[in-house]
């Protein structure tokens, strides 16, 4: 493992470093709803690498790259952002390789593991109390693999997202750090 | 020893160079190490070389940082030092990490710290120094207590880790009492 800072059964969480900024601004451009890296706009190898250094450096959010223990290669980022402090929530994104990389169990199970990861650290690390997800809606699949983790849907925004030259639905979904407690009783 | 700017019987101190930075960037990360400290987000390359760059450059009169150096193959074993230090009244707050969890239990904390107190008093001719230490880091409370540290108070839930609160120590101890203690090692 290479700087894990938080290790789990096959992949580990370390530091986003700015090298792995060219995979993530990729990977964050098809995975997601809202808050792209850049927006949708052109995101240069350079540009990502100072986009990382900038979320990194940021206090309202928690860069964190998911790592194979097997052989080290990065597999997802995660973003913990907007976290505000006198709420204590948070909102959440984990952008993975794509599947052809992972493989289909590969997704459930590196969604899974790192996603506990990152829980267990945001309710028991950071103090928070409420977690938050934006997806889209049509994805059920991945709405099934955060209903196993224990988020729970909470509403759709209607046409919350553009993509492919039409509008989308937006899933979202939320954790709470009771709900959290009562699934992991552990410690 | 490369350097030293403070000797003991198996350690010494010394500035910190660049090439530590690697080292210290994976013990920031290790939540073993980073539970008795006060970082709690992924460190990375970034905010390491931030930090060691700080360091190395110096010029900031409230800060008093050393690498603690094994004498014995001449290995970097963590970092210690003086901060917010004030010098009207002639105060510093000490800090402390072994970051190489191979060499814990073996004294190394203990020396450094009593080698850090001697240079508070000796070499910067401060009057007091104190520290904080989580109540659940019962090593660290030895270490100090060894050194002369006196507890002085308890701020009740201080600390939030493990996903639960705990006390701080407040520990103190002040230039008279260190050298009444030395005297009588010394007859």
């Amino acid at each position: 493992m290479r700087m894990p800072f938080l290790v789990g059964e096959t992949i580990y969480l370390r530091p986003l470093e700015s090298d792995d900024g060219p995979d993530a601004a990729r990977w964050f451009r098809g995975a997601e709803t809202e808050g792209r890296l850049a927006g949708g706009l052109p995101v240069s190898e350079e540009a990502a690498r100072r986009l990382i250094e900038t979320l990194t450096r940021d206090e309202r959010q928690v860069g964190i790259a998911v790592a194979r223990r097997a052989d080290d290669r990065l597999v997802g980022v995660i973003r913990l952002y907007r976290l505000n402090p006198q709420r204590r929530s948070g909102g959440y994104r984990l952008a993975l390789a794509p599947t052809s990389d992972l493989g289909r169990g590969g997704v459930d199970a590196i969604t899974q593991e790192a996603t506990r990861l990152v829980l267990a650290y945001a309710f028991e690390t950071l103090n928070l109390n409420r977690i938050y997800l934006h997806g889209f809606a049509s994805d059920r699949a991945a709405r099934t693999r955060y209903e196993k983790v224990g988020f729970t849907e909470e509403g759709i925004l209607r046409q919350e997202a553009f993509q492919d030259g039409r509008y989308e639905d937006v899933v979202v979904m939320g954790i709470l750090r009771e709900e959290w407690a009562r699934r992991a009783p552990s410690r | 020893m490369r350097n030293p700017a403070v000797a003991g019987r198996t350690l010494y101190l010394r500035p910190l160079e660049r090439g530590d930075s690697d080292s210290f960037q994976l013990w920031m990360n290790d939540q073993e190490v980073a539970r008795n400290l006060l970082v709690h987000r992924p460190v990375t390359q970034d905010d390491q070389a931030r930090f060691t760059e700080s360091a190395i450059a110096g010029g900031d009169p409230t800060e008093a940082v050393f690498a603690i150096v094994r004498k014995k193959g001449d290995l970097l074993i963590g970092s210690t030092g003086l901060h917010a230090i004030d010098w009207r009244r002639r105060i510093a707050a000490f800090g402390i990490e072994i970051g190489r969890k191979e060499e814990w239990g073996k004294g190394y904390g203990t020396e450094a710290t009593a080698l850090v107190v001697a240079y508070a008093f000796r070499e910067l001719n401060l009057n007091r120094v104190w520290l904080h230490v989580y109540e659940y880091n019962t090593r660290g409370i030895g270490a100090y207590e060894r050194v002369g540290f006196r507890m002085e108070a308890t701020l009740r839930q201080d600390c939030f880790c493990d996903g639960r609160y705990w006390d701080v120590h407040h520990m103190g101890i002040l230039r008279a009492e260190w050298e009444r203690a030395e005297k009588k090692k010394k007859p």
